[in-house]
């Protein structure tokens, strides 16, 4: 379908089509882009008598529907694809998706091992502390501290709650460390078989979409029972007794968003950053897997026959500067003030900026090989 | 079940459009949702009419040229097996309620 000659360019949308016809399929474009761009386009001509704030208002819920239609239409595309070649279209490429598959899963399993070791170990240590200090009758005495504290540390609950804030923190480096592996293997002819872009994309935005309840509800009701539990612990008392109030890290994405909305209107304003970094970084960090994913296609090319040793530093070296920047956007830059989007994101923006680099140098580097091996005799 | 043996279905939102197109009018986007009483989404309309063009329940084609600035709107219809379709389902669900009730 083609706009009218000199018709588009003084009707809103007209960038918004020129954009779209360079991401999206002609098909997408037929039916889906151009539809909602001709309704707006008719709404505003429609409205072209009245007042400013009502063509205004045609254009923002016509873009809001564009965008709308358009977020549908690609996560019910990316869904359709990933059922109908979840596990690739040729040989090479199902071993390679199952390759990357039990590498991720395995990844899971150790990275979540570790960390689940490493918090339990803090946790031992800050209940050594609280039970060697604590000043309510009692308590045990210093030769006990240490005992008390690993029954209390290696609860089957207190680990259970540990868990979802783990397997969220490893699961974008190990999805990275996953199509990592695979790529690193040859197929017969000698050509690496990258990970592809849409199959990492629907991955990704599968793993973001089923990290973000997890964040969102799981982890926070988690993390207050693990308070309780301690709490009730180290106080000897009945868990529902002595409640301990929730701190950012406990309070769900509904309770957060009642708690900005609520502090709105009143003079104590002190939290309101706070909490807005934490509610943007409950999507962050599900989001983190889609960054990874980019930022596994753009090394892919890069993997091709190297060691497990290599993949593995240098997930490590991805890894290190993402959880850096998380910290630096929570403990520097937001209480200098900087907005809490970018307090959350900045780690997300990073990964996926140096994979942007990563992908476009690796193709340019592709085609100077192409142009090689065809000039070669 | 393979995908050709199961039987078709609607969803919620396709049984709307099909209850607006049954006279055999054609309708653009907008319009199904002016008409639906909120019960279509101007966001996710085309989306589903795109989903049931593909299963063969309705058809498109774009507006001949009304001499209106702008790109031309796409116009749907129900097809023969759309509202035959529409029939064997609203049957089949006010039989339903009717032994469940």
């Amino acid at each position: 379908m083609m706009p009218r000659p000199g018709s588009v360019r003084r009707l809103p949308g007209g960038r918004l089509r020129r954009l779209a016809q360079r991401l999206c399929s002609p098909e997408t474009l037929e039916h889906v882009v151009d539809p909602t761009l001709a309704d707006l386009q008719h709404e505003w001509n429609e409205a072209a008598g009245r007042s400013g704030l009502t063509r205004g208002c045609v254009c923002l819920a016509g873009y809001a529907a564009f965008v709308k239609a358009l977020t549908l239409h690609m996560l019910m595309t990316a869904c359709r694809h990933l059922a109908g070649n979840a596990f690739g279209a040729t040989p090479e490429e199902r071993a390679f998706y199952g390759r990357a598959g039990s590498a991720t899963a395995a990844a899971v399993l150790v990275q979540t091992a570790i960390m689940m070791v490493t918090s339990t170990g803090m946790g031992v240590r800050s209940l050594v502390y609280a039970l060697t200090h604590q000043r309510w009758p009692g308590g045990p005495s210093e030769a006990e501290s240490l005992p008390r504290a690993l029954a209390i540390a290696f609860r089957p609950d207190l680990l259970a709650s540990l868990l979802p804030s783990v397997v969220v923190l490893v699961l974008p480096t190990s999805l990275l460390f996953g199509l990592l592996v695979a790529a690193r293997k040859s197929s017969p002819d000698g050509a690496s078989i990258r990970p592809q872009a849409r199959w990492v994309a629907g991955a990704s935005l599968l793993l973001t979409t089923a990290a973000i309840p997890v964040t969102g509800w799981v982890m926070p009701v988690a993390n207050q029972n693990y308070r309780e539990i301690v709490v009730a612990e180290l106080y000897r008392t009945d868990r529902k007794a002595n409640v301990p109030a929730k701190g950012l890290r406990e309070l769900t994405f509904g309770e957060l968003g009642d708690a900005i909305r609520t502090e709105q209107g009143s003079s104590d304003r002190y939290l309101a950053p706070y909490r807005r970094t934490e509610r943007h970084k409950r999507v962050a960090l599900p989001a983190a897997c889609a960054a990874f994913g980019l930022l596994a296609i753009g090394l892919a090319g890069r993997m091709r026959a190297r060691g497990a040793l290599v993949v593995g530093l240098t997930v490590m070296v991805a890894a290190f500067p993402y959880y850096f920047l998380l910290r630096i956007g929570e403990q520097v830059l937001m209480p200098r003030g900087t907005a809490p989007f970018l307090c959350a994101w900045v780690a997300n923006l990073v990964v996926a900026g140096a994979a942007a680099i990563l992908i476009v140098s690796s193709r340019s580097r592709e085609g100077t090989e192409a142009e090689v091996s065809s000039a070669a005799p | 079940m393979t995908r050709a043996s199961r039987l078709p279905t609607l969803s919620g939102k396709e049984t709307v459009i099909l209850e607006l197109l049954l006279d055999g009018h054609e309708m653009y986007g907008l319009e199904l949702v002016g008409t639906s009483r909120k019960r279509l989404k101007r966001g996710t309309v085309y989306v589903t009419l795109q989903r049931m063009e593909a299963k063969g329940y309705v058809q498109s084609r774009t507006e001949a040229d009304s001499g209106e600035p702008g790109l031309p709107r796409r116009l749907y219809k129900a097809t023969a097996a759309g509202r035959r379709l529409y029939d064997l389902w609203t049957m089949v669900r006010t039989k339903l309620q009717l032994e469940i009730a």
